[in-house]
């Protein structure tokens, strides 16, 4: 009820509703303004360019990893481990971390400093803090390419090596197996996953807030940055910006839930 | 289709898990069109066989040879092989049409060709309405015969069958089994089917291989099987026989059931006779009727013999038994064996 109230309340105010204001009123200004924002406007663009880039590098690691542990014959157990062991590993640590390694005062730039790659600091690349995002990205792709990894991995329990003796004595060789077997059971797990990894990433605030800049920043760090404006006047726009994000990732879940269900009657 | 058919013949086949043998240097003969059984308790080695054959598993040693021509080097894709194994194993994203297909797009058959060899397969395991149904939505049984529907439409050289009716309800069980033998007749391709059921390879087979601890312990017909068992266990795995203790001496075995000339050599055996083998007489071998029971076509006696040793044998429905008795065997159908 509280957590539906409070959606209400910004809601509310997204469209005008304070209150605690003289002469406030219900109005679109607030959703019609966002896009003459220009720091809306490009964050709109960063914040879909980090998370299609962080889904798309999350799918390929993860499903690469996962297809690689199950192939391996030694060791399996350790390196499945090891692929998996960021996942109890909160975002705000994962985002620290990577702040310690990539950062231009980190330990990679240490390291490189060390073997002579770079020359002080400021000669190791901006990663993070960037106007592209590279530390978000990383933190993402390092957190949810498990996540994605651990579904296949499910997916490709031991029913899926039977099927794929079928397909052998059906003359199917290793590059046809993948494509016209392994892929096709995988896809219906991976789409579902990697709306959420979408979701996360494109609602996320902890991560772009410890890792990128204050301009341009991802939508929802800008919402926080209009919600703790002064000016109580920009206090709608921060509304606005939060139900759009909210609309966004309530449309991918239910798009998720779609699948997910005709997931579970195929395979039912 | 009369085409001649495959000889598949297994020279010395070894294989180990974790350094327990599995398989231990078999050799078996498969005639070309034949439909041969691979018959064994669990854990004999005859799907592991049949793997290697299809080339799913790699043997530690031995060759495999189709029409003498050693197939080690192929893959399993390579192998003019199909195999349907326990489950239907159908592609669950695929329809059971584009399922029977799948070889055929494998091997890259012409999309027009592959309709139409897909629907005479179908109709071949009498499916061919179900073409764009999905998997999950057919029973068990029309599965298993979807699964062979798509082995049979690559037109393979051999055909390996692993069990492939031992999911089915007992039902549906021999309507399938009607079907392979039929097709497998019809289409003349030499077949390889593993089972631990030997009924079922009694009644289906042209020969069995009897594999025993990794090895071929008896091949041949069926009958083979009944009338002349090589050896104990070959009698024991049939069961049903009667074992008596023999002694062999100088050309004669001595029994419960008497004496007669014999070729084995001198020592201890035992004498095997089948319970249909053993017929009551007005006069004979006397003995003692201990248990009488009617199973319908005939009644299970078992009697004692004057030595104390114990025989069953099968008495017409309609006899009335008194309690002393004689009985007739004739020598020709007991078998001596070792020990």
């Amino acid at each position: 009820m509280l957590f539906l109230g409070g959606l209400g309340l910004g809601v509310a105010q997204s469209f005008g509703y304070l209150p605690f204001l003289p002469g406030w009123h219900w109005s679109l200004d607030a959703y019609s303004g966002l896009l003459d924002d220009k720091a809306v406007r490009q964050s709109f663009v960063l914040t879909f360019r980090i998370a299609f880039l962080s889904t798309g590098l999350a799918v390929v690691v993860g499903v690469g990893g996962a297809l690689l542990i199950r192939s391996t014959r030694r060791g399996k157990r350790l390196l499945s481990a090891l692929f998996q062991s960021t996942l109890p590993v909160p975002h705000v640590v994962g985002a620290l971390a990577m702040l310690l390694l990539l950062s231009q005062g980190g330990t990679l730039s240490r390291l490189t400093n060390a073997v002579g790659l770079t020359h002080g600091s400021q000669g190791f690349p901006e990663l993070a803090g960037d106007r592209f995002g590279w530390a978000i990205l990383a933190e993402y792709v390092w957190k949810e390419a498990p996540f994605i990894g651990v579904v296949v991995l499910s997916a490709l329990s031991s029913g899926v090596a039977d099927l794929e003796d079928a397909a052998r004595t059906l003359g199917a060789g290793p590059a046809a197996r993948l494509r016209h077997v392994v892929v096709p059971l995988i896809t219906p797990g991976v789409l579902a996953t990697s709306i959420l990894v979408f979701a996360y990433s494109f609602g996320s605030y902890e991560v772009p807030y410890l890792l990128g800049r204050p301009y341009p920043a991802t939508l929802p760090v800008v919402a926080y940055q209009y919600y703790t404006d002064v000016d109580l006047n920009a206090r709608p726009v921060a509304m606005a910006i939060c139900v759009v994000i909210a609309v966004l990732i309530a449309s991918l879940v239910a798009l998720y839930m779609l699948l997910a269900e005709r997931f579970v009657r195929r395979t039912a | 289709m009369t085409a001649p058919g495959t000889t598949v013949e297994l020279r010395g086949l070894t294989k180990s898990y974790d350094g327990t043998q599995v398989v231990a240097d078999l050799n078996l003969v498969v005639r070309p069109g034949s439909l041969t059984a691979l018959l064994g308790p669990s854990g004999c080695g005859k799907t592991t066989t049949l793997k290697v054959v299809a080339g799913l598993l790699d043997a530690d040693a031995g060759d495999v040879l189709f029409d003498g021509r050693s197939v080690l080097s192929l893959r399993a894709e390579q192998r003019p092989v199909a195999m349907v194994f326990q489950k239907p194993l159908l592609f669950p994203h695929l329809s059971l049409g584009d399922n029977v297909g799948f070889g055929l797009r494998m091997r890259k058959v012409p999309k027009k060709e592959r309709v139409e060899r897909v629907e005479r397969a179908l109709e071949l395991v009498r499916l061919q309405d179900l073409a764009s149904r999905r998997v999950g939505e057919v029973s068990g049984g029309q599965e298993q015969r979807v699964a062979l529907a798509r082995a049979l439409v690559t037109e393979p050289s051999v055909l390996l069958l692993d069990e492939p009716f031992s999911a089915l309800d007992a039902s549906l069980r021999g309507e399938v089994r009607d079907l392979v033998r039929g097709l497998q007749q019809e289409l003349g391709v030499t077949t390889l089917f593993v089972t631990h059921d030997q009924e079922e390879a009694v009644a289906m087979s042209d020969d069995i291989a009897l594999l025993l601890e990794g090895k071929v312990e008896q091949s041949g017909p069926p009958r083979d099987f009944y009338a002349a068992p090589a050896s104990m266990k070959v009698a024991r795995f049939f069961g049903g026989r009667n074992e008596l203790t023999a002694i062999v001496r100088e050309g004669t075995v001595h029994s419960a059931l008497g004496q007669w000339a014999t070729s084995r050599p001198d020592g201890d055996a035992v004498l095997t006779v089948r319970p249909e083998a053993v017929v009551l007489a007005s006069e004979g071998l006397p003995a003692t009727v201990l248990e009488a029971r009617f199973l319908g076509t005939h009644v299970a006696v078992t009697v004692e013999l004057a030595d104390g040793s114990r025989l069953q044998l099968h008495a017409p429905p309609s006899v009335t038994l008194p309690s002393h008795v004689h009985l007739s065997v004739d020598p020709a159908a007991t078998t001596l064996l070792e020990r």
